[in-house]
Formats: C-alpha cells, sequence, structure tokens
C-alpha cells in the first residue's frame, strides 16, 4: 500500500537558488501557490490559508514548519481546521548548475476523510484547477 | 464523537496495515498471525475487529480454526483519494514552472536594459 504516499519529480529550468526563492518566499509564493500572511523557512513556524474546490466550500489549511535544510529540504504538516488527521509535505531540492529537480512527497493523506459529507471525495474533485491554474495563468499573462 | 469506521480509519495504523498485508496473499489463522507481532493476541484481535468493522477483512470459521480473509475493495476509495491530491500537486508544479520561466524572463530583460 505505498500509493498513500505521493512522491512528484518534476525538473525545472532554473538554478537551486531561485527555485528555493519560489517556494519559500511570501511574494512568490502568492503567485503560483497560495497567498499567505507570511512565511519563514524556520522549524515551529506555523501559517494558515484558505483553499478548496469552490468559492463557497473552503477550508483552512493549518501548516507548521518541521524541517528546513536551505535550498536542500522544506517539510511542514498540512492538516485542516476541524477535522481530524495530519500529513506533511516535503519539497527536495537537487540542484545542477542551471536545473533543479523537486522532489515532492507528501504522507498522511489517508488519515483526513471520514464520514464527514464535508470532505467526501468527490467535493474535492477538479476545484483546485480553477483556483489556481486560470488565476495564475492570468496574472503572468498580463 | 463515534468511532470512524471507515477504509481511512483502517489504514491509520501501521499494525493494521501490516495486518493487511499479510493476510492480501491468503486467508490466515487468526493465531498465526498474532505470531507476526510483538504485542498480546487481544491486541491484534481488537485490529482484527476494526478491520472487519471497515470492511477490509472478513473471518470465517473453519471447524475449530477461525481465518481471516481480505477484502481490497474498498482500497479503492483511498487511491481515488489520494489521485486527487496527485493531480492537485501536479497542478502545482505546473504553476512553479509557469512562474519560474517567467522570472527568468523578467531577469533576463533587466540584464539586457543594464547593457
Amino acid at each position: 500500500m505505498k500509493n498513500e504516499i505521493i512522491v512528484l519529480e518534476r525538473q525545472f529550468d532554473a538554478p537551486v537558488s531561485m527555485v528555493w526563492k519560489a517556494i519559500t518566499d511570501r511574494d512568490e509564493m502568492k503567485k503560483w501557490y497560495f497567498d499567505l500572511a507570511e512565511f519563514k523557512a524556520e522549524v515551529g513556524f506555523r501559517f494558515q490559508f484558505s483553499g478548496g474546490p469552490a468559492p463557497d466550500r473552503q477550508f483552512v489549511h493549518l501548516c507548521e514548519v518541521t524541517e528546513v535544510e536551505p535550498e536542500q529540504k522544506l517539510t511542514y504538516s498540512w492538516r485542516y481546521e476541524g477535522y481530524p488527521g495530519n500529513s506533511f509535505v516535503t519539497f527536495e531540492l537537487f540542484g545542477k548548475g542551471n536545473q533543479t529537480t523537486l522532489r515532492l512527497t507528501h504522507k498522511g493523506i489517508e488519515t483526513f476523510p471520514g464520514e464527514n459529507a464535508d470532505f467526501a471525495i468527490q467535493n474535492f474533485r477538479d476545484g483546485w484547477n480553477e483556483i489556481i491554474h486560470t488565476s495564475l495563468r492570468n496574472h503572468l499573462e498580463k | 464523537m463515534a468511532a470512524r469506521r471507515d477504509v481511512f480509519q483502517a489504514i491509520a495504523d501501521p499494525t493494521r496495515r501490516k495486518i493487511i498485508n499479510l493476510v492480501a496473499g491468503q486467508p490466515m489463522n487468526l493465531n498465526a498471525i498474532a505470531e507476526n507481532f510483538e504485542v498480546s493476541r487481544q491486541a491484534i484481535s481488537l485490529h482484527i475487529k476494526i478491520l472487519r468493522e471497515c470492511g477490509l477483512v472478513v473471518v470465517k470459521k473453519q471447524g475449530r480454526d477461525r481465518y481471516c480473509e481480505v477484502r481490497l475493495e474498498k482500497l479503492g476509495e483511498v487511491s481515488e483519494w489520494i489521485e486527487q491530491y496527485r493531480a492537485f500537486w501536479n497542478r502545482k508544479l505546473d504553476s512553479l514552472e509557469l512562474f519560474l520561466a517567467d522570472q527568468k524572463k523578467h531577469k533576463a530583460k533587466r540584464k539586457s536594459k543594464k547593457m
């Protein structure tokens, strides 16, 4: 049952310093990830943001940074306010000249959903796309 | 709060995951299952009870023995749930890729202006 863990790898045409900045700088994160009030790549730093499949179906995400190795590794917990369960998201960077491989690992997702209908699988389908993809594209094409 | 009895609860515990893996290949006698663990037989019985309530195993009597058989259909719900996160992160990484490409363009522009 290894498939409970998500592992994705992606190679970017950018040096590791640039990718690290994109995943840890609040202003840069805002442009492709989530709009956070503040972000610090420091163990123990807590942040939260709203996200969900539709404007009327938003979940407060609660996160806490648990691991930081500058330009190499960043881990934070990821759970939902008012719901049981907890998970961990890790970004690992492997730089090679002007290329960087990012490995994203998300563990513990299976601890979330339960008897609560709001958390039913169907509610999550597709919704993210709208918010992230479209809004980011609009931003970049301005 | 009522105890959660769904597939997610079933696999949240490492001992229960190990039990599922053990019986995934073939039905096993409850005693034989318990022999694979350090914890007490009672503890294993409780895990199997939870797995039954979650619909992941059935226990069948054969003479004096009780055999535990796996029911893997329910695990489909988990992979469906996980798949959505996979899609979510893939889209995020697409966004990151676009963002980085855009940043590079801006940098190149700034450089050429300086020159």
